[in-house]
């Protein structure tokens, strides 16, 4: 049995070169966020974003009513019989 | 234009496919779909349809596998959703209802007499119908013949006589379906009445099959000595199979041997999956630009699909091996026996197979819960299935048994063992419990048909499997690939500079006497740059603000950081402990593994005490740590409340076992 | 809840049994997927397992030569409301 061969999305974007920072490295971690510690300036950095908000919203999805999360564009399939005289098909 | 017109302009033909169940319905569908089903469902249902699409000439059929049932007037929600889909009042997802265009029914010529039930509830509903005559094989070998064309002439639609398993037949099917005509006879209404015209339809059309000289032992062997010879097989196989003491012996032989095979026959594959996505992600670094996108695409998509699918060898040989026991009867006959075991736990033996099930994964092990008939015993099934030891929690236990019992084999498979058995146990006191209070009522009494024992076909066990790694993959693949990527977007912001251990061994790895000794001051200055980035993402500040919570149970900021990542999937525990105390995430690698079992606080105290570990190890035992089997929990029990119900009693339970286990060993 | 029935009980006969359902006193959903299973009053059984599950072979189709067997497992208290004879000849 393999022993966590996959590696896991631990995170790995590598640290930053002294060049790159604009905070002294030794800061202690606090709870709010650095703007510093965010590559705002790439670009890459807003689409890897973007794809994470993505991603949580495909989670969330799977959890919240539909009603609760818009999505773009007309909701899929045709209209379809989901009740017999106004009652759910299935009962308790 | 009405919905059987718009229906009709499609140009589709469309035919729903009803029968008892053991009838060789699904071996039939295969056989005429093969490879080009899928599985759809029946929005405002749990209820699942596998659905094929046909070509005859110049008529495409759109082929409609309906849940067996033993009669349409049933109050079950298998017999609810066949009887609104004839009556035109259902239809599969994405599509309008409107009544079928024509009606298969299956029917097993082994127990014609039964199934011609269902059969005149059928043509009662005055649709094109052909009925399928299967297990003609079966029923000569019991002494039964059946005339098809007095059998036509009494129910007024076509009959064939086939075999599924054998193909004998199967071809006319198609191309009679295309042709079929709406029945010129029309069934009583009653019940009573319906079994009254069945027995007669049957006396009319059923003989004695002839016997002949060269059957060795059974020459000569009238229908009635046939059907009594079968029986008496059975019997003797079942007297052994449902035996109070050798039943269980047996049935235990059975399943340690299929996990055995399971575990022993996915390991090659499962290596040969992870050694491909590791090459994959090796190659992603290798030849795309460093930068963000690299990263996320090697440490969060490949990571995210091969945490899926390296699960899948396993999942697949469940489920083949699975089908093949349950289509020689086999199945059905453990459930039963179950179900005296089971009972006292507020359980039906229905729930053997799901439960089962879930040693490999709890999601297929909880959509398998739709076998249950009655919707309590089911939902007690489904918010217990995840106690189960899945195969995602295996690493996690090689990893602490190994601390553990770094030396002691033998006392390490011990535990492995207790591990299993203490998911058993807690799943079954939460059965328990659960009907008792929130589920009040006893689970309903089992009546449950246990086939003939006949031969399994590999080619339905082959592609049930293929459509339930399908359908693993597209529902809990996708959620696993978007957590992957949210943990990685979490682990990596935000991004923090070198770390001054770091900056210490790079600024010490030039005075070294060898280029070896450099390259493994660089090595470790790299590891503790990686833990000292985990250490001030947002993950590792996640860690930090939970650690409150777990530093009852032994965990520090570190362990809280690999619990809370574990959550979405537990197996990423190991790397991510991995990463966090020894900057390297190869959680495959032993000299790895042996830093993780030696990593200490800044105090020097080990991070992995014993306490700590078997603390870890009970909290991974019966942590609801998955959150694809909490989005299939909302979905089977129609609502997320359940799944909340399930979250909160399986972290409560382990919490406090978790507690008491490190408190008393500390 | 099942009731329990007075008369010749199913659960109350030996491995080997053969007999008629007289009745069932069963909750409807029950008796009717018994019904539907094909144990139903009048159909002949046989005891092939007695106990906890107790399993009975429903023979239909008696009244020709080629008979249809079906195999059912029934939990103990169920057969405890169903009423049985002794089969006729």
């Amino acid at each position: 049995m393999s022993v966590g061969a996959i590696r896991g999305p631990v995170g790995s974007a590598g640290p930053l070169s002294k060049d790159d920072m604009t905070c002294p490295p030794n800061t202690h971690p606090s709870i709010f966020l650095s703007a510093a510690a965010l590559p705002i300036h790439d670009w890459q950095f807003w689409v890897a974003t973007a794809v994470a908000l993505v991603a949580l919203y495909v989670v969330a999805g799977k959890f919240l009513p539909r009603r609760w999360l818009p999505w773009p564009g007309k909701r899929s399939g045709r209209r379809v019989s989901i009740t017999i005289d106004g009652k759910r098909p299935e009962g308790r | 234009m009405n919905p059987k017109a718009e229906r009709a302009a499609d140009g589709v033909f469309r035919v729903a496919m009803l029968g008892n169940p053991n009838t060789g319905k699904t071996t039939l569908f295969n056989r005429l779909s093969g490879l080009r089903a899928k599985t759809s469902n029946f929005p405002g249902t749990t209820q699942d349809a596998r659905v094929a699409v046909l070509e005859s000439g110049a008529t495409t059929i759109e082929l409609i596998d309906l849940p067996g049932v033993y009669s349409l007037e049933l109050e079950t929600s298998e017999s609810r959703v066949c009887r609104e889909v004839l009556d035109g009042k259902l239809a599969l997802k994405g599509e309008r209802a409107g009544d079928p265009d024509a009606v298969l029914v299956v029917v097993d010529g082994s127990k014609l007499a039964r199934n011609l039930t269902i059969v005149g509830e059928s043509l009662r509903r005055r649709l094109p119908t052909l009925v399928v005559v299967n297990m003609i094989d079966l029923a000569r070998r019991e002494g039964i013949e059946i005339d098809a064309e007095i059998l036509s002439e009494k129910l007024g639609a076509a009959v064939l006589l086939v075999s599924a398993r054998s193909g004998e037949g199967c071809d006319k099917i198609v191309s009679m379906l295309a042709i079929s005509r709406i029945p010129n006879q029309t069934p009583p209404g009653t019940v009573e009445g319906i079994e009254r015209w069945a027995d007669d339809v049957y006396a009319a059309c059923a003989r004695p099959a002839p016997t002949h000289l060269d059957e060795g032992d059974h020459a000569g062997e009238g229908p009635s000595e046939a059907s009594r010879r079968v029986a008496d097989t059975t019997d003797r196989i079942d007297a052994m199979l449902i035996h109070p003491v050798a039943g269980p012996v047996i049935l235990a032989v059975v399943m340690a041997g299929l996990f055995w095979v399971i575990f022993s026959a996915a390991k090659w594959p499962m290596d040969a999956i992870s050694a491909a996505f590791d090459a994959a992600k090796a190659w992603i670094e290798g030849v795309l630009p460093a930068g963000i996108l690299t990263d996320m695409l090697a440490n969060g998509v490949v990571a995210g699909v091969g945490t899926t699918l390296v699960f899948l060898p396993q999942i697949c040989l469940l489920f083949f091996l699975m089908s093949l026991l349950e289509d020689t009867g086999y199945l059905a006959r453990a459930a039963i026996m179950m179900d005296r075991l089971l009972r006292p736990f507020g359980l039906p033996g229905h729930s053997f197979v799901p439960l089962l099930g879930s040693h490999a994964c709890a999601l297929p092990g909880i959509m398998a819960t739709r076998a249950i008939p009655d919707f309590r015993d089911r939902l007690a099934t489904i918010l217990v299935a995840p106690f189960m030891s899945c195969s995602a929690r295996l690493p996690v236990y090689v990893l602490l048994v190994s601390i553990l019992f770094h030396d002691q084999p033998a006392l390490g498979a011990v535990a492995f063992v207790g591990c299993y058995a203490l998911g058993i146990v807690a799943g079954l006191g939460s059965a328990m419990i659960a009907r008792r209070t929130i589920l009040p009522g006893k689970s309903r009494p089992m009546i449950l048909e246990l086939p003939t024992y006949k031969r399994p076909s590999l080619r339905t066990a082959f592609l049930l499997t293929l459509d339930r790694a399908g359908i693993f993959v597209k529902s809990a693949g996708t959620t696993i690939l978007a957590i992957c990527i949210v943990l990685w977007w979490l682990g990596s912001y935000p991004r923090s500079g070198p770390s001054p251990d770091g900056d210490l061994l790079r600024a010490q790895a030039p005075l070294q006497a060898s280029a070896e000794g450099a390259r493994d001051f660089d090595e470790r200055a790299a590891r503790a740059d990686a833990m000292y980035a985990k250490e001030r993402s947002m993950v590792g500040m996640m860690g930090r603000a939970v650690e409150p919570v777990f530093r009852p149970l032994g965990y520090d900021w570190q362990l809280s950081v690999g619990v809370l990542s574990s959550f979405a999937a537990r197996e990423v525990f190991v790397n991510t402990m991995a990463i966090v105390t020894t900057g390297n995430e190869d959680g495959e690698d032993e000299g790895v593994l042996e830093r993780v079992r030696e990593a200490r606080r800044g105090d020097g105290t080990p991070i992995f005490s014993r306490a700590t570990c078997w603390s870890l190890l009970v909290y991974y035992v019966l942590a609801m740590q998955c959150l694809p089997t909490l989005a299939v929990t909302a979905r089977e029990s129609r609502g997320v409340k359940w799944a909340f119900v399930q979250l909160g009693w399986m972290s409560g339970v382990a919490y406090v076992a978790a507690l008491v286990t490190y408190q008393m060993l500390a | 809840m099942v009731k329990i029935a007075s008369g010749m009980l199913l659960k109350d006969q030996p491995t080997g049994w053969i007999g008629r359902v007289v009745s069932t006193d069963l909750p409807d959903s029950e008796a009717a997927m018994l019904r539907a299973m094909g144990l139903r009053p009048g159909a002949v059984v046989r005891v092939c397992r007695r106990g906890t599950p107790t399993v009975v072979e429903v023979v239909s189709g008696h009244q020709c030569k080629c008979h249809c067997r079906c195999r059912i497992g029934i939990a103990s208290e169920v057969c405890g409301s169903i009423v049985v004879d002794r089969e006729s000849h």
